[in-house]
């Protein structure tokens, strides 16, 4: 798609902020086919038909687009269920997809739907079924998972149709990135509004895995063809896929594709090697050594392409500052104390050592693979990045009066109070396994109590970090906590936020607004965030979240500690994956969406030689 | 007058004689307990046998040896090819493009020699470290030696059988972890054994209500999900338990609740073994109840006990690796043999083309489930009047 993109400022008031902002499709033909271009593969070389197979851990449990849980299910989902925009990872923007045009009025978002669109039992795709869908995703009985989507601060989104071609999203007010308020899945009318009547319950329970998939009725390029259960599910070309390339052939290429379930990664790993997989995405530098030496071998012929970019989750230290201990709170909530923390982290060795030198160490909230926002020019020694120096931290916490040693070696202030904290470690997670106990040997070094724990996460640590006891304080001390992120906005909404169910350093309570005792730091970013959303002006945007990272560089919130490499691989065989990879942005979204959605973003125009 | 005098030599064995020869004649299992004898020797004496420390590791800094091969030996003097006293070569790495993976090369320029009796890092001696550390601590009694078997100089280093991702020893590590490893599962399984052998006994012995009240006992615990009670265990712990003290009571419990096959099987050999010529002259003779229980009808269970026991060992020896991905197992920076391989199984593949040394501790577990095993066999025998040899 030849993207043309206006953004015009309409406008300087402040409450009611216009813009217009106009996305065009190139074709405008009476059926208004969707054009992938060469830039994505849509040059018309393609080798038609042939089969892709990718590996999972656990098939998707459901066909459902309501009750699905997992972002990489939900991207499998896309596949046959239409959105309004689609994100498009060479472009790192969402962009028109069942719609040809969005324009915006003030509050006012309208969405020309493209004509021409079937869905698979023969039917037209029409407003009805974009506003139907709207309502089951919004329905609170019903709790989608993209319901957050319908909501927006604190009130709810409207979807209205204007005309047959058109529907209108009315927000309450304006938001920088709303086009993520119009990427859920698309439903067919007729088939859901007859379950609904039956009942939430019949929505939820529709489209399971048991249902036939001939009667499962999708619009997408590729229909759901068989599924068995703890084998594969088999997705087929849909010839009436309404996406075409530069020289008009209809898409897919691909006849088939075919996830197949693997018992855990290792099997997955082996079986990629083995040859049974086209396209992987080695998460650990283990998977990336096995991948390296089976194609350095001639064992494999494929391609292994790594640290393309940073991916947006960012691993995190943080300090309780609602720690029933009130000595320890205090120490939490003091600046100069998580300042130490940080100075005790050796980032370059956790990289090193867990990553294999595969990753970059981080100062701030924003990854560094997120290039539009990132800015290292901000992180200065000192002021706003506390990198590895003990000598530093020991002199901060003299400075927070730990001036003596204890008998066992612990630093004491003048009441000889010493600094006994626990780190919660997840069980599952291997890279925090190897940053815990070399951050703590640190701390011990240093003078502090340091331990850690390791234990499960759905059982023990995050009933840890979220149950209050009566006077609104928690238990645990210090966590270890990896944070998924998204491109835009930089962070993710809920993080910062101070009635953000992320804000778990410093949390609210239910059915408070905000917690009980923040600091003015955290004031000040949760304004800066709540700026950077509802401010339209790109350069304007940029200046208030380069501020948003120097104030949490400054105060660490949390102790920003290392950001992972991306890294994929592929056979030789497959075709037009690699567009996508060329742009470090669109592979940086791409982890934010959840490590299937890169790959599936162009499984349009992807092909198999033979 | 008796026929026998005093100086008649008689050749009667105690019982425990009996079984001493019967058991001598089991040639595997006499093996497998010099191995098992072998492992605790080691077990006991591990911080003067080991070169380094539990958790004495180099990643970083001068010294960085993450996932160092084992240590080469030289006995040979390469200049004059004679026999020397050994030595090691200090080794640095390098990062192989190709594999993506260190690779280690040593620097022949200076020799290590191998050291007898040498320095390491000071350790609590054995018995003295069985003393829980806050006893040692409140009593001012810590006696500290630094006394090793053998070791290097550094910047060398000698891991016998390589390094693990932290540059620790795994020859280290394996000694440290079957303290763990061989003692806390078998104390369960002793547990778990002793409960079931007894309540099997008092149901299959009395019978009637008794025998359906224990009976239900074992078909409700047979109705706990093992996963779910440990979970919610788990959470009964403050976080920052150690996880040595939260993995023995974990295992206490399970052997606490897993006694339910046991007492079955027993209970059913009572069942016909109360019905007995020498159980009924016992009673006819007024014995008691409790002595003919453990005098006559359990010692007859016995053959069934041992071979369940040495059974159940490897089982609470194997939880121990699934229990510490739960986060309930022992954890870093302490070791085990089960957490060493979940951690070699963490890395897949590579652990098998790239760092075979690292499922040494699988051997471990296999060697000691195996020892224990012929050695039941060989008690089994020995106790089995039916098998003498």
């Amino acid at each position: 798609m030849n993207v043309r993109s206006k953004l015009s400022w309409l406008g300087a008031a402040l409450v009611v902020a216009a813009a217009v902002v106009s996305i065009q499709g190139q074709a405008q033909q009476s059926s208004q086919a969707l054009v992938r271009t060469a830039r994505f593969g849509g040059d018309g070389t393609a080798v038609k038909g042939g089969t892709l197979t990718y590996g999972l851990v656990g098939l998707p449990p459901t066909f459902n687009p309501f009750t699905v849980q997992s972002l990489s299910d939900t991207f499998i989902q896309y596949l046959w269920f239409p959105q309004l925009v689609q994100f498009n990872a060479a472009t790192g923007q969402n962009e028109c997809y069942v719609c040809t045009s969005v324009t915006q009025r003030g509050l006012d978002v309208n969405f020309n739907i493209r004509t021409g669109i079937k869905w698979s039992d023969g039917r037209t795709l029409t407003a009805d079924d974009i506003i139907y869908s709207a309502e089951l995703h919004s329905n609170v009985k019903i709790n989608s998972r993209q319901r957050s989507d319908f909501t927006q601060a604190g009130k709810e989104i409207k979807w209205t149709k204007v005309d047959a071609d058109t529907v209108r999203m009315t927000l309450n007010i304006t938001d920088a990135a709303y086009l993520d308020l119009a990427d859920w899945s698309i439903v067919p009318k007729h088939i859901w509004q007859p379950l609904a009547e039956r009942g939430e319950a019949a929505v939820q329970g529709a489209y399971n895995v048991s249902t036939d998939p001939k009667n499962i009725v999708g619009a997408g390029p590729f229909l759901v063809e068989s599924y068995k259960p703890g084998e594969e599910m088999t997705l087929r070309r849909n010839p009436d896929y309404w996406g075409v390339d530069e020289k008009g052939n209809k898409l897919p290429y691909l006849d088939r594709i075919i996830a197949k379930n693997f018992a855990d990664t290792n099997a997955r790993l082996a079986g990629f090697i083995a040859g049974q997989q086209d396209v992987f995405q080695p998460l650990t530098i283990d998977e990336v050594q096995g991948v390296r030496q089976a194609i350095s071998s001639g064992r494999l012929d494929g391609e292994l392409k790594i640290n393309i970019t940073q991916t947006a989750v960012t691993s995190t230290i943080f300090c309780n500052f609602q720690n029933k201990d009130p000595f320890k709170a205090t120490l939490c909530r003091n600046a100069k104390f998580r300042r130490a923390l940080s100075h005790l982290v050796d980032r370059e060795t956790i990289v090193k050592v867990g990553l294999g030198g595969l990753g970059k160490p981080l100062y701030g909230p924003i990854s560094s693979g997120n290039t539009k926002w990132y800015n290292d020019s901000l992180f200065v020694e000192g002021s706003s990045k506390f990198s590895y120096n003990p000598t530093r931290a020991a002199t901060l916490l003299r400075e927070l009066g730990f001036t003596r040693k204890n008998a066992n070696g612990f630093l004491v202030n003048s009441k000889g109070e010493a600094i006994k904290m626990n780190a919660l470690v997840v069980s599952t997670e291997a890279l925090q396994k190897v940053a815990a106990p070399i951050i703590i040997e640190d701390m011990k070094k240093v003078g502090i109590d340091a331990s850690f724990t390791v234990a499960d996460n759905g059982s023990v640590i995050n009933p840890a970090l979220r149950n209050f006891n009566p006077d609104g304080t928690r238990n645990f001390d210090l966590s270890f906590t990896d944070f998924g992120g998204v491109s835009d906005p930089p962070t993710r909404r809920n993080l910062y936020n101070l009635n953000g169910v992320a804000h778990i350093w410093n949390l609210n309570r239910a059915g408070q607004s905000k917690p009980e005792k923040p600091e003015s730091f955290e004031i000040l970013l949760d304004k800066l965030v709540t700026q950077g959303l509802s401010t339209l002006d790109t350069a304007a945007r940029k200046q208030i979240y380069d501020q948003f990272q120097k104030v949490a560089a400054e105060n660490l919130p949390l102790v920003y500690l290392y950001t992972r490499g991306l890294h994929v691989a592929y056979k030789n065989r497959v075709g037009n994956t690699q567009d996508q990879l060329k742009d470090p942005m669109g592979a940086f979204q791409s982890t934010a969406n959840g490590y299937i959605g890169e790959l599936f973003n162009f499984l349009d125009t992807a092909y198999v030689k033979r | 007058m008796s026929l026998l005098t005093e100086n008649t030599p008689v050749k009667a064995l105690s019982r425990g004689q009996v079984v001493r020869t019967q058991f001598a004649k089991h040639g595997l299992a006499v093996l497998s307990l010099w191995v098992l004898g072998f492992f605790y020797a080691l077990a006991a004496m591990a911080d003067f046998i080991s070169p380094y420390g539990e958790s004495e590791s180099f990643f970083r800094g001068a010294i960085d040896r993450s996932y160092a091969p084992p240590t080469k030996v030289h006995w040979i003097d390469p200049e004059t090819k004679n026999l020397t006293l050994p030595f090691v070569y200090n080794v640095s790495s390098s990062l192989n493009l190709d594999t993506l993976e260190l690779e280690y090369k040593e620097d022949t320029t200076q020799r290590f020699p191998l050291k007898l009796l040498t320095n390491g890092q000071p350790y609590t001696p054995f018995p003295i470290n069985l003393i829980p550390v806050s006893w040692r601590n409140a009593s001012g009694f810590d006696p500290q030696i630094s006394l090793r078997l053998f070791g290097v100089d550094k910047p060398a280093t000698l891991f016998v059988w390589g390094a693990d991702k932290l540059g620790r020893d795994v020859f280290s590590r394996i000694l440290f972890g079957a303290r763990v490893t061989l003692t806390i599962g078998i104390m369960a399984a002793t547990l778990s054994l002793i409960v079931g052998v007894v309540m099997g006994a008092i149901s299959g012995f009395y019978g009637g209500w008794l025998d359906d009240f224990i009976m239900r006992i074992v078909e409700i615990l047979a109705t706990i999900p093992g996963l779910f009670l440990l979970l919610a265990l788990r959470a009964l712990f403050p976080l920052d338990a150690k996880s040595g003290v939260v993995y023995f009571v974990v295992v206490m419990i399970l052997g606490l609740i897993r006694w339910g096959p046991v007492a079955r099987a027993v209970r059913g050999q009572v069942l016909s073994l109360r019905e007995e010529d020498f159980v009924m002259a016992a009673r006819g003779l007024g014995a008691a109840d409790a002595r003919i229980i453990f005098r006559h009808v359990l010692p007859a269970t016995a053959s069934f006990a041992i071979v369940s026991f040495s059974l159940l060992i490897p089982g609470f020896i194997l939880t121990e690796s699934g229990l510490s991905f739960l986060g309930l197992g022992i954890s870093d920076p302490n070791s085990s043999w089960g957490l060493m391989l979940a951690v070699a199984q963490e890395g897949g593949m590579q652990t098998f083309t790239s760092r075979p040394w690292m499922l040494l501790p699988g051997f471990f577990i296999f060697v000691a489930v195996l020892a224990f095993n012929f050695v039941g066999d060989g008690l089994r025998d020995a106790l089995d009047p039916k098998a003498r040899r």
